[in-house]
C-alpha cells in the first residue's frame, strides 16, 4: 500500500507544483499582453507595417487574426461554432473555413464547410471578430464535412445570393 | 454509521461532476485554445486507450490494499490535479499525461466506492445501497451537466477545469465523513465464518473461470456495444433538425435520462434483493432494442428527449446490477474490485467501439441504418442475457 500511496502524493505534488508555476507563468504573459495590447496600435500606428533591421513586421493586434479555434458569429451576434480548419485551393488561396457546429459541452456537434467568402472580418467596436453572413437555419442542415472520406466531393455551403445585403464583404481591407 | 453512508452519498454525487468535464467536452476546450483536430483526437485516444489499460489493474490494486479510503482519496487527488494541468497548461504533452492521469485514477476510484459500499452495509443490503449510489451519481451528473455548461458558456471552457478541480475538495470531505470504525478490518466478506479459505491465503484468478463473469462480461459490452453511441448520433440529429434551442434539446436529451435514473435506481436495489438480478437485467436491456428502433423512426427533437428517458431506466438497472452481480460472483473470494476490472474492460472495449462502427455506419448509410443496427445488437444482447446469464442472487441458505 504505502509505496503506492507515497507514489500517488509524489506525482500529486510534482503536478501541484507545476501547475503552480504555471499559473504564475499565465499570470505574467496575460499581463504583457493586457499591457502591449492597447499600446500597440499607438505606437505604431502611422507606418502599420514598421520594419525592424531584421527583416521583422509588426502588426497591431486587432489587424490580424487567429483562426484556429476562432469562434464565429451570426449578423445577430450568436455564437455559431469555432473555426477547426481552413481549406486552401489550389492557388493558396482560402476556399472554405471548417466550423464545429451547435452541441452540448461537445455532444452533438457538426463539422461543416463554409464557404470562405461568407466570413466577414470584423474591426468595428467588436474588435477581432469573425462574423458570418449565412444564417443557422441554412447552415444546421449542410451535409457533415468529413476529412476521411478522400473519394468523395467536399459539400462546401455558400452564400445564397454572392452580394445580398451587405454591400461591402470584408470592411476592414 | 447514518454519517458514513451519508459520506458515500456525497462521495458519489461529487464523483460524478468529475466525468462531465473529462468526456466530450474536453475536445471543446481544446478546440478553442487552438488545437488542431488531429491532435485532440491523439489526445483523447491516449486516455481512451489509457482508460482500458488500467481497469483490470486499478481493480487489483484496491483489492490488494488495506486503505480503501486512501486510495480513493489518492484517486481523487490525482484527478483534480489533472482537471489543474488541463486548464493551466494546454499543450499536448501535460494534456496527454492529465488524460492518463485521470483514466488511472477513475479506475482506481470507481472500484474503491464499491468496495466501500460493500464494506459498509455488507452483502446483504448491497443491492439497495448500490441503488442509492446510483441515485447520488445521476443526480450528480445532471447537477454537473448544468453547472459545466452555464460555467462554460458564460465564463469560458477553461473554468469548466477549474471547477471540476474545485469540486474535488467536497468529495475529500465527502470521504472523510466515511469513518474507519464503520469500516471492518477484513476485507470484502463481513461475516468472517462464511470464509472457507483462509484470509491469508492471496486470491488467485480462478474467478476468471466463472462462467457467470464470463456471461456478464459479454452482455455488458454488447449492452454498451449497443448502447453508447445512440446519444452521440441523436444529438447530432437534434443539432441538424432544431433550431437555436438545438444545444437545450441536446442538454435535456443527457440530463433528462439522468432524472430518471435519480428516481428509479433505489427501486431497482430492492427489486433485485427481493426478486432477483435477472427480472431487472432483462429489462434494462429489452429496452435498448426499442430505444434504437424508435430513434431509427422518429426524428422530431423533442421526442426524441422523451425516447432518451429510456436510457434512463437501462442506466440504473446497469449501474446498479454490474456492481452487484460482480459482488454475487466473487463472494469469498477477495477478487470483488478485479472481478469489476475485468467487466469495466469489457464495457468500456464495447463502448469504444460503438462510437467508431456506427459513426461509420451513420456516414455511409444513414443515421437511420445506424440506429437500426444498434437495436440489433441491443436485441442480441437481450437474448445473451436470457440465454447465458442465470440468477446470481444467492438463495437464501445457499453459499456462494
Amino acid at each position: 500500500m504505502s509505496p503506492i500511496r507515497i507514489l500517488f502524493f509524489n506525482s500529486l505534488r510534482i503536478s501541484l507544483l507545476g501547475g503552480g508555476a504555471i499559473t504564475a507563468g499565465v499570470f505574467v504573459v496575460g499581463l504583457v499582453a493586457a499591457q502591449v495590447q492597447p499600446n500597440a496600435p499607438a505606437e505604431q500606428a502611422p507606418g502599420t507595417t514598421t520594419s525592424t533591421g531584421a527583416n521583422l513586421d509588426y502588426f497591431p493586434r486587432d489587424h490580424l487574426f487567429r483562426i484556429l479555434g476562432k469562434e464565429v458569429l451570426s449578423a445577430k451576434g450568436e455564437d455559431m461554432g469555432r473555426i477547426v480548419d481552413v481549406l486552401f485551393d489550389e492557388k493558396g488561396e482560402p476556399h472554405a473555413a471548417v466550423i464545429d457546429f451547435g452541441g452540448f459541452l461537445g455532444v452533438g456537434t457538426r463539422k461543416i464547410a463554409i464557404s470562405w467568402s461568407a466570413l466577414r472580418f470584423d474591426l468595428g467596436e467588436k474588435k477581432n471578430v469573425i462574423a458570418l453572413d449565412l444564417d443557422r437555419e441554412r447552415l444546421k442542415a449542410a451535409p457533415e464535412y468529413k476529412y476521411t472520406e478522400s473519394d468523395k466531393p467536399i459539400p462546401v455551403v455558400a452564400q445564397p445570393q454572392p452580394l445580398p445585403r451587405e454591400a461591402a464583404p470584408d470592411p476592414g481591407r | 454509521m447514518a454519517r458514513s453512508l451519508r459520506g458515500l452519498d456525497w462521495l458519489n454525487f461529487f464523483v460524478a461532476n468529475f466525468q462531465t468535464g473529462f468526456g466530450p467536452f474536453i475536445s471543446v476546450y481544446l478546440t478553442g485554445v487552438g488545437w488542431t483536430q488531429g491532435a485532440i483526437g491523439a489526445a483523447l485516444s491516449a486516455g481512451t486507450i489509457a482508460g482500458m489499460v488500467s481497469q483490470v489493474p486499478g481493480g487489483i490494486l484496491v483489492d490488494a490494499v488495506r486503505g480503501r479510503r486512501a486510495a480513493a482519496a489518492a484517486a481523487i487527488a490525482a484527478i483534480m490535479a489533472s482537471a489543474l494541468l488541463i486548464a493551466l497548461w494546454p499543450a499536448l504533452l501535460p494534456i496527454a499525461v492529465a488524460e492518463i492521469v485521470h483514466a488511472f485514477a477513475s479506475s482506481v476510484l470507481g472500484p474503491a466506492i464499491a468496495a466501500l459500499s460493500l464494506a459498509l452495509v455488507g452483502h446483504g443490503a448491497l443491492g439497495e445501497r448500490l441503488g442509492r449510489n446510483a441515485r447520488y451519481l445521476a443526480i450528480g451528473n445532471a447537477f454537473a451537466a448544468g453547472l459545466m455548461g452555464t460555467f462554460g458558456y458564460y465564463i469560458g471552457e477553461r473554468a469548466v477545469f477549474l471547477l471540476t478541480a474545485a469540486l474535488g475538495i467536497p468529495a475529500l470531505a465527502a470521504l472523510r465523513m466515511i469513518r474507519a470504525a464503520d469500516l471492518p478490518s477484513v476485507k470484502v466478506d463481513p461475516k468472517p465464518a462464511a470464509r472457507s479459505k483462509a484470509e491469508s491465503t492471496r486470491w488467485s484468478w480462478r474467478f476468471l473461470t466463472d462462467r457467470r463473469l464470463l456471461a456478464y462480461a459479454a452482455c455488458a459490452s454488447l449492452f454498451q456495444l449497443a448502447n453508447a453511441a445512440m446519444l452521440p448520433i441523436a444529438a447530432g440529429m437534434v443539432t441538424k433538425q432544431a433550431g437555436s434551442e438545438a444545444s437545450l434539446v441536446i442538454a435535456a436529451c443527457i440530463v433528462a435520462p439522468q432524472a430518471v435514473t435519480a428516481a428509479i435506481s433505489p427501486w431497482v436495489g430492492r427489486v433485485a434483493e427481493g426478486w432477483g438480478r435477472r427480472p431487472i437485467l432483462l429489462l434494462g436491456f429489452a429496452v435498448l432494442p426499442i430505444r434504437g428502433m424508435l430513434f431509427a423512426g422518429i426524428a422530431d427533437p423533442y421526442l426524441m428527449v422523451l425516447i432518451q428517458l429510456l436510457d434512463g431506466l437501462s442506466a440504473a438497472a446497469l449501474g446498479v446490477l454490474t456492481p452487484l452481480i460482480v459482488a454475487d460472483i466473487t463472494r469469498d473470494t477477495g477478487a470483488y474490485t478485479t472481478a469489476l476490472g475485468v467487466v469495466g474492460l469489457a464495457i468500456g472495449g464495447g463502448a469504444t467501439l460503438s462510437t467508431t462502427a456506427a459513426g461509420l455506419v451513420a456516414d455511409h448509410l444513414g443515421s437511420e441504418a445506424a440506429f437500426l443496427s444498434l437495436a440489433a445488437l441491443g436485441l442480441c444482447a437481450t437474448l445473451l442475457v436470457s440465454a447465458a446469464m442465470p440468477e446470481t442472487k444467492p438463495a437464501a441458505g445457499r453459499r456462494k
